[in-house]
């Protein structure tokens, strides 16, 4: 990831006040983690599957902390019953950010499921969504992002597409 | 041991401060019975109590949060056990109801009715003092202990399949959400649930 989108989606999550990360490592992201890891500004939280990331950030958000889920686009479809339970039976709001791996010129094999269930997932799942086409759009989209969330009390996530992450 | 008498047990000890995380099926219904308030979280949600009582202890560093947690909740959700030792949140206390069975749907068995040991797994994730207990006076004593101490901790209480004769509770997800959010509220004396307006720059 070019140090600009780093830098933007940092400064996202600063700017819409969020200090919690919990997450899942894949490498188009990998700066992004390397950047809060390091920074005494965040509180990170590793998880051991995409459905506990979610789940730890509801929590952190029932407790009036603005938090964020990080991790590869494949970890919706583990998170499925946690969006699913939390999400549409509770009403409790996650912010997920995660890159669009299986977009369209991602030259991975194993990739493409993660691109053809991404948005059929989202959808099914309530998720309000945004596929970021532009780095400049970056910082605007995650702020914008927990707007909605707070707005909407839904998940929301800002995918990342290719474009913007390699 | 039934488990309404150790939530019997407990309740003395969890106080107006505290939060309370509860899972799904009657462990929540007995523990309404017994201490009805709205700083009780009642979850539909299997597997998510354990990660969402952790964000909740990670959000409020300075509340006891008390998470009343079942064997097939939790056996949905090994990995977030070695989360819990890996972080160690010295707010939160919990205690899993282990029936041994999925009573809810009328099956009398899950993994803990054959070897798996849920306060073994706990252990071997670096969750310290994880302990079962088989009797209510052991179960009064690790509460105790766990109540009036200092750190994170983790009891199984094996208890006998059957919920109490106690009154079902009203209400959906979305108005347990509400009330517990406006709850923590009122305890903070800060918002959550009001208007938010960013500054992009």
């Amino acid at each position: 990831m070019r140090a600009e989108v780093t830098q933007a989606v940092v400064e996202g999550l600063r700017t819409a006040g969020i200090d919690f990360v919990s997450y899942l490592p894949e490498t188009w992201m990998h700066d992004v983690y390397d950047t809060v890891l390091a920074d005494d500004e965040f509180e990170v939280v590793l998880g051991t599957n995409e459905g506990e990331c979610v789940a730890i950030c509801a929590g952190a958000w029932l407790g009036g902390r603005r938090a964020v889920a990080i991790f590869e686009n494949s970890g919706l479809r583990v998170a499925a019953e946690t969006l699913a339970r939390l999400g549409i039976g509770h009403g409790i709001p996650v912010l997920m950010i995660m890159p669009f791996r299986g977009d369209l010129g991602d030259k991975d094999w194993w990739a493409q499921p993660h691109g053809h269930t991404l948005v059929p997932m989202l959808e099914a799942l309530g998720v309000r969504y945004r596929i970021v086409r532009d780095a400049a759009d970056v910082k605007s989209s995650i702020v914008r992002a927990w707007e909605t969330l707070h707005s909407s009390k839904s998940p929301v996530a800002v995918v990342l597409g290719a474009e913007v992450c390699q | 041991m039934n488990r309404i008498d150790c939530l019997r047990a407990l309740a003395p000890h969890v106080t107006d401060e505290d939060l309370v995380v509860i899972s799904l099926g009657g462990t929540g219904l007995e523990w309404n019975a017994v201490r009805p308030s709205d700083q009780n979280l009642f979850l539909v949600a299997m597997g998510c109590n354990t990660p969402v009582a952790l964000g909740l202890a990670l959000a409020l560093k300075h509340r006891r949060i008390v998470l009343l947690e079942t064997d097939g909740s939790l056996l949905l959700t090994l990995g977030a056990l070695a989360t819990l030792g890996n972080v160690a949140p010295p707010n939160l206390r919990v205690f899993v109801f282990d029936n041994q069975g999925y009573e809810r749907v009328k099956h009398d068995i899950s993994a803990t009715s054959g070897r798996t040991d849920l306060a073994a797994i706990a252990a071997g994730c670096g969750i310290e003092g994880a302990s079962t207990v088989r009797t209510v006076d052991e179960f009064t004593a690790a509460a105790e202990r766990a109540m009036r101490g200092n750190g994170l901790s983790f009891v199984v209480a094996k208890v006998k399949p059957g919920i109490a004769d106690v009154a079902a509770r009203p209400g959906d997800g979305l108005e347990d959400k509400y009330r517990f959010v406006r709850a923590v509220e009122r305890l903070e004396g800060r918002p959550i649930l009001a208007a938010y307006r960013a500054k992009l720059d």
